[in-house]
């Protein structure tokens, strides 16, 4: 009975390990899926969109010019989300079929990234990711987030993101570290989701 | 709420006005046109002089791109030095150009004489995006973090790697107010505080009207207005500086607010119930008579 208890203390105060390894590979699909749309439909016109509630519905749309953001708080699928998305020459329906997958996948944000490499803006995709299983007992929330490069990266024989410009330090994004999930997206937990 | 037939345009900077300018952008194009070239300087090992003048011409020429970096404490620094972007682009790429050359400037009542720590930083903060390459901009933040301390920088008052993440360059409100009365020629008055919201019963009215001649500062809770977390916390403490662009209502009694930070403005739709909640403070200041 004493050792059950610290065991099922640090059992239920640690996250799903298995949840990092496991989730992006079942996703995989979908999530290149809503890289590549996202991507498409940011060349058209700049944004971002943040998922700000439990049931996935309340959004967050930042809408990005070259002087001004512009942040609209919609509920998916009301009328003034739509209207606005005319107003500002979005993609209606691409953008409504993103928003569908950003919530199968429990995506509560996605973004364009710049980073700088020799002086030089690159842009990478950041998703992060508010699932049940990264929550723990007497630990704070945790969110999965997804960095996808449009380029192979480098990493350490730990599996941590390297700096392509001196191929030794370790890159941080928002702050954290990262780790490979494959050459081209690597994931980090994090305790905000953007 | 709603954005159809949004009264607020594009170019509008209902904040700034040509006749309370000091000096114009021109002249201080003339002016670093005139410096033509800096060598490396040992007092700024890392700043690289080419790129330095760069940003200095697209500080004067830009001055809303000014960027405080991403993942920084940073943010008290950009909203004020919208004053000398704006008002003084002269007098601040004189000061910078100054500062680089002979490690020591005056602006203001203050004499900036940074240690050789910050010197070596200057240039070398990466991960921060626009910042990464903006050599003037680092000096600068770490100047004034360097040499303005409050109550939130007692425990971490000399500058070590990473610190501009940390407590070492927070500020707190009164701090806040006390760099833009030092640094600038500002009357400068302030309501609210670092833990009370200031008491005033109708926010849009009261800012509105201060907006009227004079430049103002919200010192806002920024874990409501730009959520990073999912959490419901009941203790609200203010993080973040914002200049205060605009502010208008729309018919349905929406509240729009313009601000500026990151380099960019922001326009937020918000009820004046949750515009009571996130101001914690707010600076309002004009000119002194030139």
């Amino acid at each position: 009975m004493i050792l059950l208890i610290p065991a099922f203390w640090l059992g239920s105060c640690s996250y799903s390990k298995k949840f990092t390894h496991t989730y992006y590979q079942e996703n995989d699909t979908l999530f290149q899926s809503i890289k590549r749309r996202y991507k498409n439909l940011y060349q058209e016109h700049p944004f971002s969109v943040a998922i700000k509630d439990k049931s996935f519905r309340r959004i967050a749309f930042e809408i990005l010019t070259d002087s001004i953001k512009y942040v609209y708080n919609f509920e998916i699928g009301e009328q003034r989300l739509t209207d606005t998305l005319f107003k500002y020459k979005f993609d209606v329906s691409g953008i409504n079929s993103l928003l569908s997958d950003m919530q199968r996948l429990h995506c509560t944000w996605i973004t364009n990234l710049d980073y700088y490499e020799n002086g030089q803006a690159k842009y990478l995709v950041f998703v992060s990711i508010r699932h049940k299983k990264l929550k723990a007992f007497l630990r704070s929330e945790k969110y999965f987030t997804l960095a996808f490069f449009d380029r192979p990266r480098n990493y350490d024989i730990k599996g941590r993101l390297l700096d392509n410009q001196d191929g030794k330090t370790l890159q941080r994004i928002n702050g954290g570290l990262f780790f490979r999930i494959n050459d081209r997206v690597c994931y980090s937990l994090s305790a905000n989701f953007r | 709420m709603g954005i159809v037939g949004s009264p607020w345009s594009l170019s509008a900077n209902p904040v700034y006005r040509d006749s309370m300018n000091f000096s114009t952008t021109k002249e201080a194009i003339t002016y670093l046109d005139s410096v033509k070239k800096l060598e490396p300087n040992n007092l700024w090992p890392n700043v690289d002089p080419d790129l330095f003048l760069q940003n200095l011409r697209h500080f004067a020429t830009k001055p809303l791109n000014f960027y405080e970096g991403k993942a920084t404490n940073f943010c008290s620094y950009s909203a004020l030095t919208y004053i000398p972007l704006q008002y003084d682009p002269l007098g601040f790429s004189r000061f910078m150009v100054t500062l680089y050359k002979t490690g020591k400037a005056r602006m203001g009542k203050v004499e900036f004489q940074p240690g050789e720590a910050v010197r070596n930083e200057a240039g070398l903060l990466r991960y921060k995006g626009a910042l990464d390459i903006s050599p003037a901009g680092q000096m600068w933040f770490l100047c004034l973090a360097s040499y303005f301390k409050g109550y939130l920088n007692f425990f971490n008052r000399h500058y070590n790697k990473g610190d501009e993440n940390t407590l070492w360059a927070s500020t707190n409100f009164a701090k806040f107010n006390r760099m833009l009365r030092k640094l600038f020629y500002l009357k400068t008055r302030a309501r609210g505080s670092d833990l009370i919201r200031p008491w005033i019963s109708d926010e849009y009215t009261s800012l509105k009207d201060k907006m009227k001649d004079h430049i103002v500062f919200l010192y806002l809770n920024n874990r409501l207005l730009y959520k990073k977390k999912h959490i419901v916390t009941r203790l609200g403490i203010p993080t973040h500086y914002v200049l205060l662009m605009d502010l208008f209502q729309s018919e349905d009694g929406t509240i729009n607010i313009v601000y500026w930070d990151y380099g960019r403005k922001t326009l937020q739709q918000l009820d004046a119930k949750f515009l009571h909640k996130i101001v914690y403070g707010i600076t309002f200041c004009h000119f002194r008579k030139k």
